[in-house]
This record gives C-alpha cells, sequence and structure tokens, in this order.
C-alpha cells in the first residue's frame, strides 16, 4: 500500500499543470494549479499566490471538466506563452513590468530627478553661502 | 510457532477499516461518503492510501483525506464477518491495546452491544443522529448495519453512542 497519496496526487497536478479545486474543512473552495507543496503546506497559484496548510484541507480534486475547457481559452494562451521562454515565473513577472515603465515614467521621473537635483544644488549652494 | 499466526490472524481480523476499503475497491462498488463538514461523495474507490482515498466521481478523480471522512457507506454489505469473531474477539483484543488489570470500557461496551445486537443510537460531530446496530469495530472505525447497508464510521467523527 502506498505510504502517502496526497503526496503522489500533488505531484502529477504539479507536474501536469493541472487546475484544481482544493476543499477545505470549512467548505471554502479554494481553485488553481499548484506551484509547489511539501508536507505541511502547499502553494497555490490563481491570480495571487497562496499557501494552504495541509492539515486545513478536506478534499482535493481536479477542476470540473466543462469549467476546465472553459477557462482556458481565456487563460492557456497566456500559459503556453510564459511557459515557452523558460522558467514560468520570471517570464510571467518580467511581461507586465516593461509594459508599466514604458506607459507612465520615463519623463516623469527624469523630471522629478531633475528637480530634485535642482533643488538639492540649491540648497547646497544657500548652505555654502551662509557660511 | 503459533503465536506469530495467531497475532497475524487477529491483526487481520481486528482492521476492520482498510479490509472494508479494499472489497469496496477489489467489488468496484459505488460508495457514499459523508465528509465533516457535511459534503458529500459518490463512487467508486480507485486508490487506498494510509491518510487519503482517490475516488472516481463523475469521471474524475477526487482525493479525500480520511480525517475529514465520518462515513462510507455501501449500499449493500460488502465485508460479511464471520460469527464466532466476538467472543474471541473481547478476550484476545483487551491484552493486547490495554493495560492488563485495567478494563478497556469503550471494548466492553462495544462487544456487548455486538453480542447481544443492541440498537445504538450514535451522535456525530456535525450533529448527525444514526441508529443502527453495530456488526464490528477496530481501533478507528465502527461498522455499523443498517437498511441493507453497510456503513463504516470513523471514531474520530462520533460524540457518543447510546443505548
Amino acid at each position: 500500500m502506498e505510504t502517502n497519496l496526497l503526496d503522489r496526487m500533488l505531484d502529477t497536478y504539479l507536474t501536469g499543470h493541472t487546475p484544481v479545486t482544493v476543499t477545505l474543512q470549512n467548505k471554502i473552495r479554494v481553485s488553481g494549479r499548484i506551484r509547489a507543496f511539501d508536507s505541511y503546506v502547499i502553494v497555490m497559484e490563481d491570480h495571487k499566490q497562496e499557501i494552504l496548510y495541509r492539515h486545513a484541507i478536506s478534499c482535493l480534486s481536479p477542476l470540473a471538466q466543462e469549467a476546465h475547457k472553459r477557462q482556458p481559452a481565456a487563460n492557456r494562451p497566456a500559459m503556453a506563452k510564459t511557459v515557452n521562454p523558460g522558467p514560468v515565473k520570471s517570464a510571467s513577472s518580467h511581461k507586465p513590468r516593461p509594459a508599466q515603465p514604458q506607459t507612465v515614467p520615463p519623463s516623469a521621473t527624469e523630471g522629478l530627478n531633475n528637480n530634485m537635483k535642482d533643488g538639492l544644488l540649491k540648497w547646497m549652494r544657500e548652505q555654502k553661502a551662509a557660511k | 510457532m503459533i503465536f506469530p499466526m495467531d497475532v497475524t490472524k487477529e491483526e487481520s481480523r481486528q482492521a476492520i477499516e482498510p479490509q472494508f476499503l479494499s472489497r469496496a475497491q477489489a467489488s468496484g462498488i459505488t460508495l457514499r461518503i459523508g465528509q465533516m463538514n457535511k459534503t458529500e461523495h459518490e463512487g467508486a474507490i480507485r486508490d487506498i492510501g494510509r491518510y487519503e482515498l482517490n475516488l472516481e466521481e463523475n469521471g474524475r478523480t477526487v482525493t479525500i483525506l480520511k480525517q475529514e471522512m465520518s462515513c462510507v457507506t455501501a449500499p449493500r454489505p460488502i465485508l460479511i464477518l464471520p460469527m464466532p469473531r466476538q467472543s474471541s474477539a473481547s478476550t484476545a483484543r483487551t491484552p493486547a491495546d490495554a493495560a492488563p488489570g485495567r478494563p478497556n470500557i469503550q471494548h466492553e461496551f462495544l462487544d456487548k452491544a455486538i453480542k447481544e445486537n443492541q440498537l445504538l443510537t450514535l451522535y456525530l460531530i456535525n450533529g448527525q443522529r444514526i441508529k443502527a446496530n453495530i456488526e464490528a469495530y477496530d481501533s478507528f472505525t465502527i461498522l455499523l448495519k443498517e437498511g441493507g447497508k453497510q456503513h463504516l464510521y470513523y471514531k474520530h467523527s462520533i460524540t457518543t453512542i447510546n443505548r
């Protein structure tokens, strides 16, 4: 008989990137993909990461078929993109980041920096003059 | 030579829960599993682990933790126990897992209920109440018979037993 069936199931869901639903003792359902697990906790990822304590789990199941098919329509392209470049996490976290700096900051930060520099220089000059 | 054989026999007799589950798995029967939080699952057993089960439910495999299970119901009796079991069990069991000279109240109570075929009332943690006859028990479970069905109740879900 197997020593730990739950570990084996978690491993298959982890390696298969299977969306799963974890039901907790208080009937709360948490769904997402399993990112990692050890003997005490499971790291789940849906939109953000969360840690589930294994002692609070009551049941673990793959996401229902139709939901599984419907969701990937939105999710899977993103998944595929993130998977291809290599390490999943760095790719996914990298992607949005270039978009943000491009839209707002370059000029703004420069302006800010220049303002600060000017202010600082002015202040230093004033201090020197005072001495 | 006789002693180890006797021990294994006794152990196999005592372990109701693995026997029940493996029979259910072998026969592919559809079981109903009630959980502590009153959710229910229905399906055939796929794999049996020490602390969890894999259940084939609507074509997908659901892993259920035994610690969260309160009862397993089989639509028909799947574990038929030999009758002489009860009388020998009470004598053979007490030295094994109880301090000598101390009465094991639980075993006495359950053995008596089995022998006299008493109707017991169980109260569960989640407030459920069950009236049934007890067929057998082991250290973690109690096997009940009620309306042609066989129920395996985990002791961790029981609060009280009345007779």
